[in-house]
């Protein structure tokens, strides 16, 4: 049961925060306005932020661009490790468009080839850790 | 900005975010809690400041809450150190909207009879919120305003 004693004292004269320098006023809702969200005024307090909540947001930007990269990377290494073993395909211009194949010499009766990963895009390329692997394909 | 400007209510933030995390710890179960703050009044105009949310264990469901005995005697002590008033109560509505329930109605009627107390009511899963007074025999929704402290 609630059971509490209200103090009953007269409300002090004092201008409310809209005039007060130390508030700043972020929602206004009148009679009959429609929903009120929480989150967006979650973004909204981010964005009248301190140094604190913008470095938060800018950890938040570096941990998605590592996960981008090693996705990329899973990516580009499980292209390449399946590149290997059909090494003689690629070369002769079949299979994955995002593996390239070159001869670069020949060893006993083996051709070795280099494997080259490439999305087409430099940037994107340049933040792949392995790109190239060599595998050796036997003539004959 | 004109006289007519001046709000209502003014519910500090910190104290909707503070009641928004209780409520989300609790579900799928209702939660419940006091709003503190002041009354003052401006050129003639009163207005309520919620500054702070002050959680009361309570006995829930998915569709009731009540509070405990003695969860108010340590909110008493609390107000008593803050110099706060009671000017209103929050509680959730997991998953079916923002209302007064008849039962809500009749809580506020009995137990936050005056006119500066309020009703917030959250629904924690879409993340929406609502506050309310009694006027006569209905509740209506009061002109507010959302204000941070800066600092």
């Amino acid at each position: 049961m609630l059971n509490y004693r209200l103090r009953r004292r007269e409300p002090k004269e004092r201008p409310p925060p809209d005039y007060d320098d130390r508030y700043e006023v972020i929602a206004e809702y009148k009679a009959g306005d429609g929903k009120r969200p929480i989150i967006p005024l979650i973004f909204k307090f981010l964005r009248e932020g301190t140094l604190v909540k913008y470095l938060l947001i800018l950890l938040l930007i570096l941990n998605l661009l590592l996960l981008s990269t090693v996705a990329l990377n899973a990516w580009a290494a499980y292209e390449l490790s399946s590149a290997q073993s059909n090494a003689a395909e690629i070369l002769a211009g079949r299979h994955t468009p995002f593996v390239k194949a070159r001869e670069v010499g020949v060893t006993g009766d083996a051709k070795i080839i280099e494997l080259t990963f490439s999305t087409g895009i430099d940037a994107l390329d340049s933040l792949v850790w392995v790109r190239k692997v060599y595998v050796k394909v036997g003539v004959g | 900005m004109s006289d007519a400007d001046v709000a209502d209510v003014y519910v500090n933030f910190d104290a909707l975010l503070k009641a928004y995390e209780h409520f989300v710890r609790k579900l799928p179960k209702e939660a419940m809690g006091f709003l503190l703050g002041d009354r003052y009044t401006y050129r003639g105009k009163e207005w309520i400041e919620v500054t702070d949310y002050v959680p009361v264990e309570a006995e829930a469901s998915e569709t009731r809450v009540t509070p405990l005995e003695g969860a108010l005697v340590k909110v008493g002590k609390l107000l008593q150190r803050k110099k706060l008033l009671i000017v209103g109560w929050a509680h959730s509505h997991p998953g079916y909207g923002c209302f007064l329930s008849n039962i809500d109605v009749e809580t506020q009627r009995r137990y936050f009879p005056y006119d500066y107390q309020v009703a917030l009511v959250v629904d924690p899963y879409s993340m929406e919120y609502d506050i309310f007074v009694l006027r006569g025999d209905t509740y209506v929704r009061p002109y507010f305003k959302e204000v941070i402290k800066k600092g």
